[in-house]
């Protein structure tokens, strides 16, 4: 469950610039806490935190509870936690021996890194003070109530955590981090001296051997032409094994997934590509790419899918329909066992005026599959009620593609997250819609589309009633889905695990 | 021994009938119940009408749980085991004409080893306890144990101290202190009420010393023997150890032709997550076996063995109520909607008694409730999650079920049946699970020719009504 560093970037122009002028409001106003969430160990959930305000301890601080559970909700352990009234839960992560948290204080304008081993028990402590703005106003973005745009806390399996930052030192350049299972510094690296000031590092993967970091970078805040690099480290000493930008022979590819195939000892690089000369973020892509690229970062070989001959070849007759003056904004990309690719995307048009206000349409959920050597083979189309999406004033400006990065992060799109089974031989693709069937009351639905055992597709769609406040819907161990459900009368916050059907 | 337990079982080897269940407290019941608390009110005169108000209060609620607990079937009312209970309750009453006859003892719906006394005249004596006593000498001693809690006014102590507590005005001015203040308010509470707490259970453990002094100077103005205090507290001491060791052979169960066994379905990996601790010992409202046994041999020491009742008196009769224990536990739990525990249970049954009908109604019966509460995704309200901390072979059975997809558990259910129809269909209850797994699809029996010849078998069945329903 990757954040797109594309929807980073497109959002640092609006939001660095905003925070810079709201960021004293935030410290006197009210803070939300994200106070829950999925603890991910190679994708697959292994348990959840909770991170409670119990009481305010004095003026200045208070008395919080990080409480974990296991992926069946059951408490593992609680801690009591003293800090500042200003701090804030960012990144939680477990890496099959000790789990790791990052807070960010917004009063002290400093981060920490914590480190427990499995039974809750504190390791170490890495307090950082944080002078550059752009870091900063990342944080306060998020303490908003904003989701994060890229995980900053990534587990590696067994060995440690990779953290991805603001170099202190530069504008706004990347330094990438990584701890070991007690949160101790083992290396650290940073972007090089270059012509690009801005330089975003985010997580494009991680096994026991290699880190792979997708670099984006732009020569300011406000540019929207950005170059991508992936760069490849060794996980125990943070040595470059390459870094290569991302393009192939003739084309710029706008980087999706990595995937390492270890008994060749290449790496597949796959994502959607475009000329040389457009621009990624704005521009239509021409279709899928994928490359193939060797322990040096050397171009092994490439494929292309086109949307103008491959991709349009597998449009059933019955969906074209469904495919004029759409675009489609992908989500995630999933790679199965036997090797197929499945691109999970949700289509969506431009709409309103810039009177009335700029609309997104979001409608169907499609998923293009792809053979094992990344030839597309068939495109699934699943039907969901529209779903109108008005954007804040000022967005005329943008094209339809900008437009859908911005929706996305507002919670645009019906989308919430996919999954894939630990033997990765089977995924899931949750979304949540309202459903209008006819001659029934309208109600939300938590939709999940199940790529199964017998590399079928299947449907579960589970009605979410509108009892509570509000509810929350979390990844969960394989084979079910996490609903939170808050009733703020009562202050309480119920959470069960659902059990697809297929 | 041997020809007990074989008379025993044999007599649960083909069905089982189990016991009634009213859904409404008995007429006669209810009205002594309320008839009591009348009386128990009218003895509350102490000097604060506010506190003897409260008092009076907490009667209620207390009759008023009673109450609910028999309209929820919680006790049984039956031809066996509440009556030879009651038939035990008589002896002792009659060895101690000295206390009124005031209680009334039931068999209790519950898997957990324990028995109850209400305060208000009621004892309740679990199924799950019924399984572990081997000699009527242990449940007499049990009994006793709960008359003394009764007679020596335990429950009314309580709910006095719980008037004091709760009245209490240098406690309201301590909580009104901490709400003051904005500062450290959860903290300051929390540790108000473990205090008040670790006192209330103080109070308590101390009146469990109490009620076994009393209950063994009870027990001893009966015949029976020597033996049996001790032995159950040791069997109360090791009550937390499931009487199921073995683990479920899931292939036996599940393998058939139509739908061949998947290995998948078994794979387990025992957690070794740690967890912390829930459990304060300063908390526990009883202490611990050890020191009770301690306890009660020092009084005991130097009393006279001489014209006591054999040490395995009433061992046949106990041996038969164990497994009929057995049955009542897994049908309650059905009852009571726990779907996954009590199919578990009769899983546990079916190994022991591979021709009864009843159990392979009750299995069929219990799959098909998990698929039906899966098909509407509520699976959590009737089957646990796996947890380490349970006995491997629950653990195991949970992960099992678990793993088993929609489609699955309405094809094991289906072919669970329906491979078993031949040789049990002249059981009423398995008659019924037929025709609930043909509902779903799965094979080709006709839900609709089941119902006919269920109506035409049993045309005063208990089944009719809900196979019109659903």
């Amino acid at each position: 469950m990757k954040k797109s560093i594309f929807i980073l970037c497109t959002l640092s122009c609006l939001c660095l610039g905003v925070h810079a002028q709201t960021l004293s409001k935030t410290i006197v106003g009210t803070v939300k806490l994200r106070n829950a969430g999925a603890i991910l160990q190679n994708g697959l959930v292994k348990g959840y935190y909770n991170f409670y305000n119990l009481e305010k301890q004095d003026r200045k601080n208070n008395n919080y509870l990080l409480s974990v559970t296991d992926e069946n909700l059951r408490e593992i352990n609680s801690v009591n936690i003293v800090r500042p009234n200003t701090y804030l839960l960012i990144d939680a992560s477990f890496n099959g021996e000790a789990f790791g948290f990052l807070f960010y204080d917004m009063r002290e304008k400093a981060l920490e890194l914590i480190g427990y081993d499995g039974t809750l028990k504190q390791g170490n402590k890495i307090t950082k003070k944080l002078k550059n703005k752009y870091a900063n106003a990342s944080y306060a973005y998020i303490a908003q109530g904003n989701e994060p745009m890229q995980s900053f806390l990534i587990s590696v399996p067994n060995k440690g955590f990779i953290y991805y930052g603001i170099n202190e030192e530069s504008k706004s350049d990347y330094e990438v981090e990584f701890y070991d299972n007690t949160m101790k510094k083992v290396w650290s690296s940073f972007a090089p001296a270059d012509a690009f000031d801005f330089e975003t590092a985010g997580e494009a993967f991680q096994n026991e051997q290699y880190v792979g970091s997708t670099i984006v970078k732009r020569t300011s805040v406000l540019s929207t032409d950005i170059d991508i690099d992936l760069l490849v480290q060794n996980i125990t000493d943070g040595t470059t094994l390459f870094r290569i930008p991302m393009e192939s022979s003739k084309y710029k590819i706008m980087l999706a997934e990595v995937f390492f195939n270890k008994d060749k000892q290449q790496f597949t690089l796959f994502g959607e590509y475009f000329n040389k000369d457009e621009n990624i973020i704005k521009s239509k892509s021409l279709g899928f790419i994928a490359v193939v690229v060797d322990m040096k970062g050397n171009i092994v070989s490439e494929k292309v899918n086109t949307w103008s001959e491959d991709i349009n070849k597998i449009v059933a007759a019955k969906d074209k329909e469904k495919f004029e003056d759409t675009n489609i904004l992908f989500h995630d990309f999933v790679k199965t066992n036997d090797g197929q690719v499945f691109a999970i995307g949700e289509q969506y048009r431009k709409g309103g005026n810039p009177v009335t206000g700029m609309k997104i349409v979001v409608n169907n959920l499609v998923v293009f599959q792809f053979d094992a050597d990344y030839s597309v083979r068939k495109l699934h189309v699943f039907e969901k009620d529209q779903n109108n999406f008005t954007l804040p004033k000022g967005m005329m400006l943008f094209n339809s593609k900008m437009m859908s990065y911005v929706a996305k992060s507002m919670g645009a799109f019906d989308f919430q997250f996919s999954q894939r089974s630990s033997d990765k031989s089977t995924f899931t693709v949750n979304y949540i819609n309202y459903d209008r069937n006819k001659g029934e009351k309208g109600k939300n639905v938590l939709g999940t589309v199940i790529y199964t055992p017998e590399k079928v597709f299947a449907i579960d769609k589970l009605p979410l009633n509108r009892k509570s406040t509000d509810y929350f819907v979390y990844p969960a161990k394989e084979g079910y889905v996490l609903v939170s459900e808050y009733f703020q009368k009562e202050k309480r916050v119920e959470s069960r695990l659902e059990k697809l059907n297929y | 021994m041997s020809l007990a337990w074989n008379t025993a079982i044999s007599q649960f080897d083909k069905t089982f009938i189990p016991a009634p269940v009213l859904d409404t407290i008995p007429a006669h019941t209810l009205a002594a119940i309320k008839s009591k608390l009348s009386v128990d009110k009218s003895r509350v005169t102490g000097p604060s009408k506010t506190i003897n108000n409260y008092i009076k209060e907490v009667y209620d609620n207390r009759a008023g749980l009673v109450i609910d607990q028999f309209n929820d079937d919680y006790f049984i009312i039956d031809d066996e085991l509440t009556p030879y209970l009651q038939a035990v309750l008589d002896k002792i009453y009659s060895a101690n004409p000295s206390l009124p006859r005031e209680t009334n003892v039931y068999a209790y719906r519950s898997e957990v080893p324990n028995a109850m006394s209400y305060g208000e005249g009621t004892i309740a004596f679990t199924l799950g306890l019924l399984t572990r006593m081997e000699t009527e000498a242990q449940i007499a001693f049990v009994l006793c144990h709960e008359l003394a809690h009764y007679h020596a006014g335990h429950s009314d102590s309580k709910a006095a101290e719980l008037a004091r507590i709760n009245l209490d005005p240098k406690l309201k001015k301590r909580v009104r202190k901490i709400k003051r203040n904005a500062y450290g308010q959860y903290t300051k509470l929390s540790e108000l009420v473990g205090s008040l707490g670790l006192s209330i259970t103080r109070h308590s453990r101390d009146k469990e010393f109490e009620a076994d002094s009393i209950a063994l100077r009870m027990y001893l103005n009966t015949s029976y023997s020597l033996e049996a205090p001790v032995r159950t507290l040791e069997i109360l001491d090791s009550a937390d150890m499931s009487p199921y060791r073995h683990n479920i052979d899931f292939k036996k169960h599940f393998a058939f032709k139509a739908h061949p066994f998947r290995d998948s379905w078994i794979d387990y990996t025992r957690s070794d997550r740690w967890y912390s601790s829930e459990t304060n010992d300063s908390l526990q409202t009883h202490p611990s076996c050890t020191k009770r046994i301690t306890a009660i041999r020092r009084q005991m020491a130097g009393v006279p063995s001489a014209n006591r009742k054999p040490v395995n008196l009433g061992s046949e009769q106990c041996s038969k109520l164990r497994h009929r224990s057995e049955f009542e536990i897994a049908t309650s739990l059905f009852q009571f909607k726990a779907y996954g525990r009590s199919l578990f249970l009769f899983l546990m049954l079916a190994d022991r008694y591979p021709q009864n009908s009843y159990i392979h109604a009750m299995i069929g019966q219990g799959l098909y409730q998990l698929y039906r509460y899966q098909k509407n995704h509520e699976l959590g309200k009737v089957l646990a999650l796996p947890d380490p901390r349970f006995e491997e072979n629950y653990d195991r059975y949970l992960s099992f079920i678990h793993s088993l997809r929609l489609t699955e558990l309405a094809s094991l259910s289906y072919y669970y049946v329906s491979t078993k129809k031949e040789f049990h269909k002249e059981q009423e209850d398995f008659l019924y699970a037929c025709w609930l797994t043909s509902t779903t699809a799965i094979g080709n029996e006709d839900p609709a020719k089941i119902k006919a010849e269920y109506a035409m078998r049993f045309p005063s069945g208990k089944y009719l009504t809900k196979m019109k329903v659903q």
